[in-house]
């Protein structure tokens, strides 16, 4: 029998399992412009792939383009003759400008005109820092295209080392990635990575022992290529069988083989190694380990919250972690890139969710405010300040049920603030480790 | 060891000129067979009944018994026919073969492309797994060293993937030699192999390819004309036999492709990516594939989660390799056998050469058993001519013994990059 697990390429239809609330977020297009952040063959491509099939799309490759601008305009050209036996109301592709910028100036304009809207997916979009190192106008450019053309909805999907774009346009404006809702595109929640192990969406289901599925799912973390991979060894006749040794360091051998733990390791930078080498070994996490830091890696899943503390996201990654990572070696992303995108790129998606909840920025202010003044008199009194949060948010008609819906929103929240006062950046510090502290007690 | 010889040894070759024509006499030889029996079978019949009854002319009744002993006497003669042609054609096979090999045919392969099946020996496992990653639709490399058999088990591979039934694809194995692929003309190339192959098969359905871009072979053709020619060959595939097909695209001698620019090979994943390029399957054969990626993009060698490597032939297989060929004309001693293993590491083409040097010492000394003493004779005369060989290499001269530039391309699947405008190869070398 043919194994129904893809490893190659992009999967789509009924292979393609999971990432239902992204699609739908995207798909509403609520956010002119997004960032997909995650790590190697997580999944982005198929994500792409997948939205396409929901959407009116111009799929823009730019490894396929091998960064030439030219002939990315010459691929925007082909999208728009290919869809416009879809979608009547894109422009003839051969009156289209050859400048890919004024090309999709363009095809705004007419999808305006027609009352739609049109995604722009980008994958491989870290190329962008390759295009700007020598001509840093280009990403300018394409900024303006996101805030200038309201029918287009961009989406890009990279790997952490777009973050360098950010560095690369600090000076003389805004950097590149402000403005794009940041979306982590990390594990298979247990419930998808299950159903793409038993194969619910294709025609012959696949069984596989309970006890089996469990041990999977810890062991991958949800990483949809360990899911597949290991899906493809263990496929015997219509079901999975147990994994030997053999199976695990074949896994191993070929997630490593292929560059990809080593391209995530790359593409990460000091701070992070530090927390990442700390976790690996069970040590305690550097005192300085910044929680933008630790909540970034997590959405990477690059870590995974364990207990009272942190694990790495998947055993084999653990595994060649401890073994083969050259923690001496380094950095090529920068620290600074890193915390711009981890803080900085959250503010849109922070800005759309509280207007979403109808809750004013005055609001997100007062409770804030409360917050503060509550923290002022618990470490006047020097008692533990965990549990009196606690108690001090269930007072009867306290804001604890406005603050627990802001919660999730929190790091993006704060980021936002530092740019406010240096009184706000305190007083947020202290509060984040007050959220890390309740939620290592919870847990 | 006459090197002229081992020249003229490309055994398909040879084997393919004496198998027409005996074929055409057996064919001959069986018909005239079944008239001959027919004639005396009705003689013998008539006679027969003619004399039991004593009179003529014969009833209806005398017919039927005619007829019927006539039928049975032509079975029985003819089946005896055959009992002695195949008596025969035993005690005169091994003197028609060792004739032929006397002649300059050679019963191994050295260094050539096997292409025939039933010459080929071992790799079950590979081509196995092979050809279930291409029909779960993953890209695979294969490694191994040079000579160790790759180019064979592509023509294998190609063999197999050919009317391999699936429900979903049709596979359309496309073979394409890197060797003298030059970097601005690789989609070019592709476009032109596949085209090849996709006209061949779809001419097999009574259907043709529509005109491509690359047909007029443009001036930087690239990997987006490509994905547009892909277009129109995937919809007539489609028209023609109801599935879309998998092209199977079987890249031998691919560690040229280590010293593209990066961006060719961007270029390269950039489009298996894509909708119409997820019809193309990559099978990447070579010693070894550059890990080496400075870029910030995806590397494109992550495409190949399944690997292969090919190392010696198992044992058994091995042995198979040694005494088939010879079967029924040479024998070897066991310790024989386990000699040549032993020496070559069961490595096929190092087996070939020791086995077919063997062959012409005995046709040269009128025996009939290869000894350890040939084998032992055998393996000096050939560290002799590597040492020879590695000696011209470092003076700068090029030798390629018993190999030529370009394998057998089974039933014409083969890609030869290099054909200019008028057909004609360049030799870019």
């Amino acid at each position: 029998m043919i194994s129904p697990y893809v490893t190659s390429g992009p999967v789509t239809g009924a292979d393609f399992y999971g990432r239902g609330e992204l699609l739908g977020e995207i798909a509403a297009g609520r956010c002119r412009a997004t960032y997909v952040l995650g790590t190697r063959q997580i999944g982005k491509t198929s994500l792409l792939r997948q939205v396409e099939t929901l959407v009116p799309a111009m799929f823009l490759d730019l490894q396929w383009a091998g960064g030439r601008l030219d002939d990315l305009a010459r691929q925007g050209r082909r999208e728009v003759r290919r869809k416009r036996r879809q979608h009547p109301w894109l422009p003839p592709d051969d009156g289209l400008p050859d400048d890919l910028f004024w090309l999709l100036e363009a095809v705004n304009d007419a999808v305006e005109e027609a009352g739609e809207r049109l995604w722009v997916l980008m994958d491989e979009a870290e190329i962008w820092v390759r295009v700007a190192r020598s001509d840093p106008e280009v990403l300018h450019r394409l900024r303006g295209i996101v805030q200038n053309c309201p029918a287009l909805r961009v989406v890009l999907v990279a790997s952490k080392s777009l973050s360098e774009a950010n560095t690369l346009t600090s000076e003389g404006g805004s950097p590149f990635l402000s403005g794009f809702a940041l979306r982590y595109l990390g594990p298979l929640s247990q419930q998808d990575g299950a159903a793409l192990l038993c194969q619910k969406q294709g025609t012959v289901p696949v069984t596989v022992d309970g006890e089996l599925l469990i041990h999977l799912l810890v062991l991958t973390g949800g990483h949809p290529l360990l899911l597949q991979l290991l899906g493809e060894r263990l496929y015997e006749e219509g079901q999975l069988r147990l994994p030997t040794e053999g199976d695990i360091t074949g896994v191993l051998d070929q997630m490593v083989r292929t560059g990809i733990f080593p391209q995530d390791f790359a593409a990460l930078s000091e701070p992070e190694w530090a927390i990442l080498h700390a976790v690996s070994l069970g040590q305690p996490l550097p005192s300085d380990a910044d929680p933008a830091y630790l909540h970034g890696l997590v959405g990477l899943c690059v870590l995974r919250r364990e207990g009272d503390g942190y694990a790495i996201g998947n055993d084999f990654f653990a595994c060649w972690l401890r073994e083969q990572a050259d923690w001496e070696a380094k950095a090529k992303v920068s620290a600074e890139g890193t915390l711009m995108v981890y803080t900085q790129s959250e503010l849109e998606p922070v800005l759309v969710a509280v207007q979403e909840n109808r809750l004013a920025l005055a609001e997100v202010e007062r409770l804030l405010d409360a917050i503060r003044r509550a923290l002022v008199i618990w470490q006047r009194e020097g008692a533990p300040l965990a549990p009196r949060l606690e108690a001090a948010l269930s007072k009867p008609g306290g804001p604890r049920h406005k603050l627990e819906a802001t919660l999730p929103l929190l790091p993006g929240a704060l980021a936002y603030k530092v740019e406010w006062s240096g009184e706000v950046r305190d007083l947020l510090t202290a509060l984040q480790a007050i959220l890390i502290h309740k939620g290592k007690r919870e847990g | 060891m006459d090197k002229s010889a081992i020249g003229k040894n490309t055994s398909d070759n040879g084997q393919k000129r004496v198998g027409t024509g005996t074929t055409g006499l057996i064919t001959v030889g069986f018909i005239l067979a079944i008239i001959l029996c027919f004639g005396v079978a009705y003689w013998t019949a008539y006679r027969t009944v003619a004399g039991l009854t004593g009179d003529l002319p014969l009833s209806v009744d005398h017919n039927v018994r005619r007829i019927t002993v006539t039928g049975l006497v032509t079975v029985a003669l003819f089946v005896g026919f055959l009992v002695v042609l195949f008596i025969c054609y035993g005690a005169i096979k091994p003197k028609l073969e060792v004739s032929a090999w006397r002649a300059g045919a050679d019963p191994y392969i050295v260094g050539d492309v096997i292409g025939e099946p039933e010459r080929f020996y071992g790799r079950e496992e590979a081509l196995v797994e092979l050809v279930r990653a291409l029909e779960a639709g993953n890209h695979v490399a294969i490694y191994g060293e040079r000579r160790i058999g790759k180019t064979s088990l592509l023509h294998q591979l190609a063999h197999r993937l050919r009317g391999l039934p699936h429900p979903a694809v049709h596979f359309l194995p496309v073979f394409v030699n890197f060797q003298m692929v030059s970097e601005p003309r690789f989609f070019s190339a592709l476009a032109d192999a596949i085209a090849k192959a996709a006209r061949r098969e779809l001419e097999q359905h009574g259907q043709s390819l529509p005109s491509l871009r690359a047909d007029d072979r443009p001036e930087g053709y690239d990997s987006l004309d490509l994905a547009d020619d892909l277009e129109v060959t995937v919809e007539a595939f489609q028209e023609a036999t109801g599935r879309p097909p998998r092209i199977a695209l079987l890249l031998d001698e691919a560690d040229k492709m280590n010293g593209y620019d990066p961006h060719t090979q961007e270029a390269l994943r950039g489009l298996l990516m894509t909708p119409v390029g997820s019809h193309v399957k990559l099978v990447w054969s070579g010693q070894m594939m550059s890990r080496e990626w400075h870029l910030e993009s995806s590397p494109w060698y992550n495409l190949f989660k399944r690997e292969i490597h090919l190392g010696g032939l198992e044992e058994e297989a091995a042995v198979r390799l040694i005494r088939e060929p010879v079967r029924g004309v040479f024998t070897y001693e066991d310790e024989t056998v386990q000699r040549i293993l032993e020496l070559a590491d069961c490595k096929p083409y190092t087996i070939q050469r020791i086995c077919s040097f063997c062959v012409r010492r005995l046709l040269a000394e009128g025996r009939y058993c290869v000894t350890t003493d040939d084998v032992e004779a055998a393996w000096g005369e050939l560290q002799a001519e590597d040492a020879r060989r590695a000696a011209e290499e470092a003076a700068g001269l090029t030798y390629e013994a018993g190999r030529p530039a370009w394998g057998v391309a089974e039933e014409g699947a083969e890609y030869r990059a290099n054909e200019n405008e008028n057909g004609n190869e360049e030799d870019e070398s």
